[in-house]
This record gives C-alpha cells, sequence and structure tokens, in this order.
C-alpha cells in the first residue's frame, strides 16, 4: 500500500501539480461565468454541463505526461511494478479530485438556493464529465501526444454544441434536457475508453 | 584572421548559490584538446559557455579572437555535438542532416554536394534514409558529428562523446575525430580517461569548477612517475590495503589478488614500480585535490 | 535560408497527425454548418411575403416595443441574459426579485402580468414553434406596447431599476437601449437590401461571409493546437541544444516555423471556401448577375488570417515561454469567451477575436460596419506581429541564458 501512496504522491508533485494548479484557477473563476443562486434543475445542469464539463479534460488528459519521454517510459516499464498499475493510481486521483469538484459545485448550487435533485444531477455531471475526459485519456493514451488528447477532447465539445443530434447517447448537455437515459451507456463507454486506452497504450509500444 | 586559438580568462558562472566554474584560466591551441573530469565538475557548463548556450557570470572568452558576448560571430565558427544529441524523429539522416546544414547558412547547391560527403565519411552513407527514431545510439553520435562539421567550423565541441557506444564504434569515433582536428580546434569533455590517452595530447582536468591541471598527457604522467606499484596480494588482505592506499586496478586470480596502486613510497617489499598510464595519474590527481581540498 | 527553412517546416508539417486532424475536423465543422446550398434567401423579395426578415431600428417606440418584449420572454423564463465581464452568465431571481421586475412591466405597459403572459402565449402559438425559422419569425414579430403616455426617459429609468437587480451587463442598459433593436423589414427595405446584396455582394460576398462566421468560431481555437505542437517539438526530440548552437538567428528559426504553419493553416481555410462558393458563383450567373470570383480570397484574407495569425502568435509565445501546454487552455478560454460574450450574432465587431456575421445577406448592415471590422482585424494583424516580435526577442534570451524566465521559476522550485 505504502508503495502506491508514495508512487501517487510523486506523481502528484512532480506532474500533476500544474494541472491542478490550472483546475483550481478554472474553478475560481466560475463566478464571472457561471451563476449560482436560485437556479432551477436545468440551469444548474447547465452550469455543471457546459461549464464545469472542462474540468475532466483538465485533469484526465495529461495522466500519461511523464511516459512522452519514451526513455522514462522504458524505464518504468523495466520495474517490477506494472504500468497499468501506475495508471491506475493516477486515475484514481483524478477521479478523486473529479468527485471533489462536483460535489463543491453542487453544493455551491444548493447554498445558492437553487432547486435541483442533488443526487441525480451528481451522478450525471459526474458521469459526463468522467466520459469526455476518459476521451482525452483514450487519444493521448494511445497516440502518446497529450496535444492530441486536448484536441480531439475540446473538439468533442464544441462539436456538442453544434452536431450534437449525431451523437446519440454520447451526447454531451442532455441533462439540460431533462435527459438522464445517457446514464448508464456513456458511463459504460468512458470505461470502456480508459481500459482499452491503457491496454492498447501498452500493445502499441510492445510492437515497435 | 587566422588565429585558431580560445582564451579563457578568469571565468567564473553560478547557478543562483552554486558555483559551477570557478576563476578558471586556460589557454587552447588549435589541434585535439581534452577536456577530462568527473561527473558534475563543470565540463558541460564550460562548453555551454564557448558554445554561447549559457552566459557566463563573470571573465573573459575569445574564440579566435571574438569575445563570446558577439555570439553571432562565435555561432558561425562553432559546430557543437551536445551530450544527448538527437534529432526530430520522423527525420531521415540524409534529411536531418541537411536541416542542420541550413540552420548552419549553407546554400542549396553546397550541402547537395556536403551533406552525402559527410553522412559517406561519418558512415552512415548506406543509411541515408533511415529514420532518426530507428538509429542506434552509435548512429546517433556519428549523425551528430557529421552535423557538427558539416559547416567547416574553425572550433568543434563535442560533450561526452563516446558514452554509450560499443568499443568497435568508439575507436572509429576517435579516430574520425583525430582526423578533423588536423587544421582546427576540437575540444573534447569526457570522464572516460581512455578517450583522452588514445586521442588528446593537450589536457585539462576539471574538478569542481576549478583547474586541477593543465598541460600535455605526458607531463600528467610525469607526476605520478615512480609512484605507481603493483603487488600480488591475497584476497583477504585487499580490503585493508585499499583502505591504506589508491588502488588504480585489481585483479582477481583465485585467493590472490594482482592490484596497482599509487602511494607516494614503496609500499610494501614485495611491490614492484611499474608503469603508469594516465588513468593512474588522473586518480592521483583526483585523490590529491580532495586531500588538499580537506586539509583546508 | 528562410526560404528553404520555411519550406522543410512546411514539410514536416505535412507530416504531423495533429495537422491531418486539424484539417478533418475544420472540413467537417464547416460541411456540417454550410453543407446545404441555401439559395432561397437569394430570391428578389415579392410583394405581400409574409415576411422579409428584419432590420434595426433606433426608433424610440420601437425600443420600447421590443425590449419590453424580452424583458417580459426573460421574466418568464426566469432567466436573464448578462455579460459582465464580456463573458454569458445566466442569472435567476427569487421571488420577491421577480414580483418587483413584473410590477415594473405592469407598470410600463399598464397591463396586468396575467394578460401579458396570455397574449404572448397567443403569440407564439400561432407560428410552428418546432421549426427553427417559426420560432425565430415569432421572436422577430412578438413585441409588448408600452402604456399611452410613458415617456422614453421614464421607461429608460424603469429598466435602470431592473439592471440593478440583475445585477451589471444585462440586455436592460443604457448601452443596450441605445444600440437599437431588430424590427421586421418592409417590402421596400426588403428590396433595398436585395438590391445592395446584387451591387455590393454581388451574391458571393454574402456567402463567404457566412463562410468566414462559421469558420472563425472553430479557428479560434484548432490553430493553437498547431503552434503548440511545434515548439513542444523541440523539447520532445531533445534538439533545442543543437539548434541553438546553430548560426540561424531567432527570426530564421521561429520566424519561419511561425510562416509555415500560419501558411499550412491557412491552406485548408482557402480550398474549402473556394469550393462552397463556387454553387454561389454558378447560382449568380442564373440570376443574371456578375459574381465578385475572388471573393472566398477576399473575406478569407481579412476575417480569417489575422485570426489564424493571432492564435498561433500568441501559442508560439506563450508555449516557448513555459514550455508546456498551457497555451492550449488560455486558448479555449478566450475563444470560449469571445463566442459567448455580448456581441451579436451579426455585427458589432468591437475587439471580439471571434467576427460574427451570422446571416446571408445584411449587406447594408455589414457594409456600415465594415470599418469596425477592417478596425478589429488591424488590431490582431498588429497584435499578432507583435507577439511574434517578442517570440523572438523571448526564444533569443532562452537560447543565450540556458533556461527560461518561467523555467528558473518553476522548475527550480523543486
Amino acid at each position: 500500500m505504502e508503495r502506491y501512496l508514495s508512487i501517487g504522491g510523486s506523481f502528484l508533485r512532480r506532474q500533476y501539480a500544474p494541472h491542478l494548479l490550472v483546475t483550481l484557477l478554472f474553478c475560481g473563476m466560475s463566478g464571472f461565468f457561471v451563476s449560482f443562486r436560485n437556479l432551477d434543475a436545468f440551469q444548474a445542469a447547465k452550469v455543471m454541463e457546459m461549464y464545469v464539463a472542462f474540468v475532466g479534460i483538465l485533469l484526465m488528459t495529461p495522466l500519461f505526461l511523464p511516459e512522452q519521454n519514451q526513455e522514462i517510459w522504458l524505464l518504468e516499464k523495466s520495474k517490477a511494478m506494472p504500468l497499468w498499475k501506475q495508471y491506475l493510481i493516477r486515475l484514481l486521483i483524478a477521479a478523486m479530485f473529479l468527485i471533489i469538484v462536483v460535489t463543491v459545485f453542487c453544493q455551491m448550487m444548493k447554498q445558492g438556493n437553487s432547486q435541483f435533485d442533488g443526487k441525480e444531477l451528481w451522478c450525471g455531471s459526474l458521469c459526463e464529465i468522467f466520459f469526455l475526459g476518459s476521451i482525452g485519456f483514450f487519444v493521448s493514451g494511445i497516440t502518446n501526444q497529450i496535444v492530441l488528447g486536448y484536441m480531439v477532447s475540446v473538439v468533442y465539445y464544441f462539436a456538442n454544441i453544434g452536431a450534437s443530434k449525431y451523437l446519440g447517447e454520447f451526447a454531451l448537455f442532455q441533462m439540460m434536457r431533462g435527459d438522464y437515459d445517457f446514464l448508464v451507456p456513456m458511463i459504460l463507454t468512458a470505461f470502456f475508453l480508459v481500459t482499452s486506452g491503457i491496454v492498447l497504450r501498452e500493445r502499441t509500444w510492445k510492437k515497435r | 584572421m587566422s588565429n585558431t586559438r580560445i582564451e579563457i580568462k578568469d571565468l567564473s558562472k553560478n547557478f543562483g548559490k552554486k558555483q559551477a566554474l570557478n576563476h578558471v584560466n586556460l589557454e587552447i591551441e588549435q589541434g585535439m584538446f581534452g577536456l577530462l573530469g568527473p561527473n558534475g565538475a563543470g565540463k558541460t557548463t564550460l562548453m555551454k559557455v564557448l558554445t554561447t548556450l549559457t552566459k557566463k557570470s563573470s571573465g573573459e572568452v575569445k574564440l579566435c579572437g571574438i569575445p563570446v558576448e558577439q555570439y553571432n560571430d562565435v555561432r558561425k565558427m562553432i559546430g557543437y555535438l551536445p551530450q544527448d544529441f538527437s534529432m526530430y524523429g520522423t527525420m531521415g539522416a540524409y534529411e536531418a542532416l541537411d536541416y542542420l546544414a541550413v540552420l548552419s547558412g549553407m546554400g542549396k547547391k553546397e550541402r547537395a554536394k556536403k551533406v552525402p560527403e559527410m553522412l559517406e565519411k561519418v558512415n552512415l552513407g548506406d543509411q541515408h534514409k533511415t529514420k532518426v527514431k530507428a538509429m542506434s545510439g552509435g548512429m546517433k553520435r556519428r549523425l551528430g558529428i557529421a552535423q557538427a562539421i558539416i559547416h567547416n567550423p574553425k572550433v568543434i565541441v563535442v560533450d561526452e562523446p563516446t558514452a554509450g557506444l560499443d568499443p568497435e564504434e568508439r575507436v572509429r569515433f576517435r579516430n574520425l575525430l583525430c582526423e578533423i582536428a588536423k587544421d582546427r580546434i576540437v575540444i573534447l569533455s569526457t570522464h572516460i580517461v581512455g578517450d583522452i590517452e588514445a586521442t588528446c595530447e593537450n589536457i585539462a582536468v576539471l574538478n569542481h569548477g576549478e583547474i586541477l591541471f593543465r598541460g600535455t598527457v605526458s607531463q600528467l604522467l610525469e607526476a605520478v612517475k615512480g609512484k605507481v606499484y603493483t603487488m600480488e596480494i591475497s584476497s583477504m588482505e585487499l580490503p585493508m590495503v585499499k583502505e591504506q592506499f589508491l588502488v588504480t586496478g585489481i585483479l582477481n586470480s583465485g585467493s590472490m589478488a594482482t592490484i596497482k596502486m599509487i602511494a607516494e613510497e614503496p609500499p610494501m617489499k614485495k611491490a614492484k614500480l611499474a608503469g603508469p598510464d594516465v588513468e593512474d595519474a588522473y586518480m592521483y590527481l583526483m585523490n590529491h585535490a580532495s586531500a588538499l581540498k580537506g586539509r583546508e | 535560408m528562410f526560404g528553404t527553412l520555411f519550406q522543410k517546416e512546411c514539410k514536416q508539417i505535412l507530416r504531423s497527425m495533429v495537422y491531418y486532424l486539424y484539417v478533418v475536423i475544420f472540413v467537417m465543422f464547416l460541411s456540417s454548418q454550410l453543407g446545404e446550398v441555401v439559395t432561397a434567401d437569394l430570391e428578389r423579395p415579392e410583394p405581400g411575403q409574409e415576411s422579409y426578415g428584419s432590420v434595426s431600428s433606433h426608433e424610440e417606440s420601437a425600443v420600447m416595443e421590443k425590449v419590453l418584449a424580452g424583458l417580459v420572454l426573460e421574466t418568464y423564463r426566469n432567466s436573464y441574459a448578462t455579460y459582465p465581464m464580456g463573458f454569458y452568465r445566466g442569472v435567476t431571481l427569487n421571488e420577491t426579485e421577480l414580483a418587483e421586475v413584473t410590477s415594473i412591466i405592469e407598470y410600463c405597459t399598464g397591463k396586468n402580468w396575467e394578460e401579458i403572459l396570455k397574449s404572448m402565449e397567443e403569440h407564439f402559438s400561432q407560428s410552428d414553434q418546432s421549426a427553427i425559422e417559426g420560432a425565430m419569425q415569432a421572436q422577430i414579430t412578438y413585441s409588448v406596447a408600452p402604456k399611452d403616455g410613458l415617456s422614453y426617459e421614464e421607461f429608460c429609468e424603469k429598466m435602470e431599476k431592473i439592471c440593478k437587480m440583475i445585477g451589471a451587463g444585462s440586455s436592460y442598459t443604457q448601452k443596450h437601449l441605445d444600440a437599437g433593436v431588430g424590427v421586421p423589414m418592409t417590402y421596400e427595405q426588403a428590396v433595398d437590401e436585395f438590391e445592395a446584396l446584387c451591387e455590393k455582394d454581388r451574391i458571393t460576398g454574402a456567402i463567404a461571409r457566412l463562410f468566414c462566421d462559421y469558420a472563425g468560431i472553430i479557428l479560434a481555437i484548432l490553430p493553437v493546437f498547431l503552434g503548440v505542437t511545434r515548439c513542444l517539438r523541440d523539447k520532445r526530440a531533445k534538439v533545442s541544444q543543437v539548434v541553438f548552437s546553430h548560426e540561424a538567428s531567432a527570426v530564421q528559426i521561429v520566424g519561419s516555423r511561425y510562416l509555415a504553419n500560419v501558411c499550412m493553416a491557412f491552406l485548408p481555410v482557402v480550398i474549402t471556401i473556394f469550393v462552397m462558393q463556387m454553387p454561389y458563383q454558378y447560382h449568380a450567373k442564373t440570376m443574371g448577375i456578375g459574381p465578385d470570383v475572388f471573393a472566398f480570397l477576399k473575406y478569407s484574407v481579412i476575417w480569417l488570417l489575422p485570426e489564424i495569425m493571432i492564435v498561433l502568435a500568441v501559442s508560439f509565445f506563450i508555449t516557448e515561454l513555459t514550455e508546456n501546454v498551457i497555451s492550449i487552455f488560455v486558448q479555449v478560454f478566450w475563444a470560449i469567451g469571445s463566442l459567448f460574450s455580448g456581441g451579436s450574432l451579426h455585427g458589432g465587431f468591437g475587439l471580439h477575436l471571434v467576427a460574427r456575421w451570422n446571416m446571408l445577406g445584411g449587406t447594408n448592415e455589414f457594409w456600415n460596419q465594415r470599418q469596425e471590422l477592417l478596425l478589429n482585424r488591424g488590431y490582431y494583424f498588429i497584435g499578432a506581429i507583435l507577439f511574434l516580435g517578442l517570440t523572438f526577442i523571448f526564444y533569443e534570451k532562452k537560447r543565450r541564458e540556458g533556461e527560461t524566465v518561467y523555467g528558473k521559476i518553476f522548475k527550480h522550485r523543486r
């Protein structure tokens, strides 16, 4: 257990800290962009889906950052602890921060006298944000280029502004329309993306 | 201006509180020049000052009469092979060399002539299409030296060039450097003593940012002449001997061991005087320096 | 040296996955927005049509009618759009505040709230709300008449009260009232408009504008990925030291990279707009109008090129400074901010990064605002050059001192 903690801690300090800082800044600036007062369920969903959703991209895309350097990748591969365990630890850290952010935002809106089903919104936004993040995770994982991960996930977000009707259950912004059916397929896809991201990453590397 | 010479006067370089170079004075003439020292001695910093990649804190540095502050002119006459040379992975050998040649300001015709010539010279002629990411360490180094000499610079600076090369490649590489050094300055930094021994006549030894020794290889050897001994001892005695003397070599055979050591006086009766090599001299020098430092 | 370096950079860009993704996303985005050829709006208006679209008006009675209509709609939904920092922020009121707003509406119209709601519902039920055109038409024609004898000054005072409740940057500020409102166009105005479309825009100009509107949105983000990728490539491949030690100057190295990226980013844009202009060019000929064949080039160079330039210049600058991906976040923020900020969907260019003109036509109005657009784009063009200059200086400094200012602060901390 200690080993996992120390690996997680080192990642947090050495690589993840700047990204957390950006996330914090992003959350801190929310006051300029969204209101937390007297919202109804749809407006609350809008805050989560259109603003907080970015946190998924911010937190989950840079998880493969250390291994962008191939030598570090090779080195880590030679160690006793399999790399997927490391990835999993990082993923858990990211998920933890995601949960904190989503909870804090839900709470802030509740405090502002907004009316919405807290549990529903919490689950829904977490699922959606995790899904959006998992796209960045997947792409940066298989290409080993963080920039591509950001690019695809950001573009996916924008595609949803204009073309959500083509995306079916995987469309973002569904809660804003009062639709919560997407939860199960979306979270399953997110998990699929995360796992296949890790598996494919290691596969392609072996081939080289 | 035909003076092929590097003058370094009272050069210091600080990184925050850490002093990487401490009042270094050095003159380097045409030919191969070896810069020897342990890891972290300040070799790379010195080379970076010479190649305009880092600013000196104080002192004066002139390359062929041109102060290093005139970095545009200095860059024109240097070729640099950094410690971990690399190029864009997707480029082939020819392409990479051509790219760097452009950065050196070479025209199209000149490149078309020189690039294949250089690749041939460093034995990459057959592999001019090999992508950099598919290259072995040795191939990358050879490409690195090709880019450092392609524009025919007066000064070539190579940092740890043989690290990570196999023995055969190392020898080839050293010969290549010697060949190049005929009419220019080649500064070679290394912590591998063998490289210096085989190639350089003039050397400097650097430690903790200070010059410990400056002269020729034979002068360095002179300092340790009559102080190198070999003897055969039992393996049991080894720890004790190591503690008392500076042991530079151990050859185990069964329960006995033949050791090479440095001592001011004959250490034991059975010890025989031996011919020193550069490695012994270097060890002696380093040990002496740290002993001096300890006494301060 | 510059030319050769430029060529080599272009070649390198052609090998990067990011570039192909850039092209694919750009083309997909544009064709999803502009895929169908719309020529219906390009017909000469006939007398007796149901509607002719809208036009902007500064008449006090018109302003009061439309502003009240907007206020009723927003109050009905209890969601007020505000742009306090230039970014969109939805405001919801509590019951007492809401009651006060309704009482102001009641005062201004001289009717009670239920009556107003009833007539609003009647108005909107007349048109088909499921189709976008129907909904838009209903929005344009919806207005709420102020009571007799309500002076414009008094009306403004009341709106000021509302502003205090909703907060800064709402649609009821004096600034907004002064900006005028959209009212339905008459037949005469529509004919006038159509003639301007034929003479000034020569059809293709209008479509080029619409293209630039959509392309401008996506180009506020996409080029940043090219910039970041290029600047980080040196770090990834560990070639900065080698490149630094060569003779080429920062202007030659960074300049050629920048120019190559600008050109390669602009190339698919020009090609796409050219292809999309073709059917309209043909259509103009069938209408007996000589189309402006070079409209695509004029508009894309003036409208989109400065945008690509500034996005790339800022990303070059930030990435050379920090050597990480932070400029992506900056750019996304900037783009979204500009997109959702107070500017209208057509015109009101101000200093917005994304210049919008989301309609096919509006020729007269556009030509009135043209100066503003040119100023805006000129500003970004100069901005891009400035940032590029800063990048040169910074790159040379980094090269001389061996590390970045940013690196000094952040890397030595560990």
